[in-house]
């Protein structure tokens, strides 16, 4: 017998209410791997989950994606845990997922990339915010479990080292689901609680991926990121990398290491400082005896030759410039005697005494006035001879004048 | 003049080490040299002082 016809929204209605009161589909576990993975500007996420045969369109609301301790990403195999729900108007059914486990190497490795890619992006590991960790520490804060192996080396490393620094141990959980916030909790609250401290360790020892994957959550990295005082991380063995270390102001390989790089050594300090202090003895004792060198250097008795030098110097300078000067006016002298002699000797050969000598007289008028003429003479005038030893006076008797 | 009471040890180190570098260098009077040979003393007498004030004290916190 035929069922009477119903309309489509009928239909959905009902299927709906079939899959959404079965307790099975009301609470399923599904293994599969992630595809078409997309995060939707509202914060929910969809996806669908597949294997080999068959697939299902998933969605993850956004108040649980924020509950997840990893990053999701296309390929990685997950366990997705929720309830079938129907969506009338399309007329499709998807898994609504409550809460997403993972395990294994390879999917959390693809989980960490992904964490690990976003933050760089974001800067987070930038060189640029790297505080640098305090030499000389008065207290430092551990971030571990109180009962573990970490928290026993660091302190018996600082004790070893250093009997100055004060410790404080904070304790946490530092593997399971509750220890990530936990974690970042707890470096907020030192920040809040303790400003004074210098350097926080956070850390945990050595143990598989899965245990150290707190140190792998964003929310941790965010609060080492956000922490006002320096961050050492130090999580599992050297080989362990997480993504607490790259945010940290400073990696340790191990918690050992992070106590050795956190708190100074005191008895090398000390080794240290007398040294300088031997240096400082040395330097003044060498500053002092250079400079009583040069003070001998400058004794009297070489003050006084170094004068002496001086003045004998200046003294011969004196002596030849004298000399110099004396010869200057001796040649001076001389040439003017030269001169003065052979003047005087054109003078004496013109002496007319030295003719008169010879024979020669001179004939003046009356007044004394040489006559070379005779046209100077008339008859009766009055002229004068003068001759080398004397002179005669006459008068003009004749006048013959030559043709 | 004294060290100062407040001084840190890595600023009294620091002071320490400049006042040895000080006399390293040949443009210094004897009064500076002698002044800063004094300063040295008296910084590594903090750092010292500090080195041997040992107080520590190692906690658990407990989260009431």
């Amino acid at each position: 017998m035929a069922i009477k016809p119903v309309r489509v929204s009928q239909l959905n209605a009902y299927i709906k209410r079939v899959l959404q009161t079965d307790p099975l589909l009301g609470n399923v576990s599904v293994l599969g791997e992630i595809s078409n993975l997309k995060f939707h500007g509202t914060g929910h996420v969809y996806f669908t989950l597949k294997d080999e045969n068959s697939k299902i369109n998933c969605f993850l609301p956004a108040e649980n994606f924020q509950h997840l301790r990893f990053e999701l990403a296309d390929g990685m195999e997950i366990t997705a845990e929720g309830y079938i729900y129907l969506y009338e108007k399309g007329g499709t059914y998807s898994l609504n997922i409550r809460d997403i486990q993972i395990s294994g190497l390879g999917n959390l490795s693809i989980a960490f990339e992904k964490l690990k890619e976003k933050l760089l992006k974001q800067g987070l590991f930038d060189e640029k915010y790297k505080k640098p960790i305090p030499f000389f520490p008065n207290k430092i804060v551990v971030i571990t479990s109180e009962s573990g192996a970490a928290v026993r080396d660091i302190i018996k490393i600082i004790k070893i080292r250093n009997n100055i620094v004060d410790v404080l141990v904070y304790p946490v959980l530092v593997q399971g689901p509750n220890a990530a916030p936990d974690i970042a909790e707890a470096i907020k609250q030192v920040n809040l609680l303790f400003p004074e401290t210098d350097t926080i360790i956070v850390g945990r020892g050595g143990g598989s991926i899965e245990e150290l994957w707190a140190f792998n959550e964003e929310i941790v990295a965010r609060s080492i990121f956000e922490s006002k005082i320096p961050v050492i991380s130090a999580v599992g063995h050297e080989i362990d990398f997480t993504i607490s270390d790259f945010v940290a102001d400073k990696r340790a390989e191990t918690p050992t290491a992070a106590a050795q790089i956190a708190v100074p050594d005191v008895n090398e300090l000390r080794n240290y400082i007398l040294q300088l202090k031997d240096n400082l003895q040395h330097q003044i004792y060498s500053f002092i005896r250079d400079k009583e060198l040069q003070l001998q250097s400058c004794n009297i008795q070489a003050l006084t030759s170094k004068l002496e030098h001086r003045i004998t110097i200046q003294k011969n300078y004196i002596d030849s410039q004298y000399k110099e000067l004396f010869t200057l006016l001796n040649s001076l002298v001389s040439n003017d005697k030269n001169k003065i002699d052979s003047i005087k000797a054109q003078l004496e050969a013109l002496n007319p005494r030295n003719i008169m000598a010879r024979g020669y007289s001179a004939l003046t008028d009356n007044k004394g006035k040489l006559i070379n003429s005779v046209e100077a003479l008339k008859v009766d005038d009055v002229f004068k001879v003068i001759l080398r030893d004397g002179s005669i006076e006459g008068t003009v008797k004749e006048i013959r004048k030559d043709k | 003049m004294a060290a100062k009471k407040d001084l840190s040890f890595e600023e009294a180190l620091e002071k320490l080490e400049l006042s040895a570098e000080y006399l390293k260098s040949d443009q210094v009077s004897l009064e500076d040299a002698l002044k800063s040979f004094e300063q040295g003393i008296e910084y590594y007498n903090k750092c010292d002082a500090i080195l041997n004030n040992a107080k520590q004290k190692i906690e658990f916190y407990s989260k009431q």
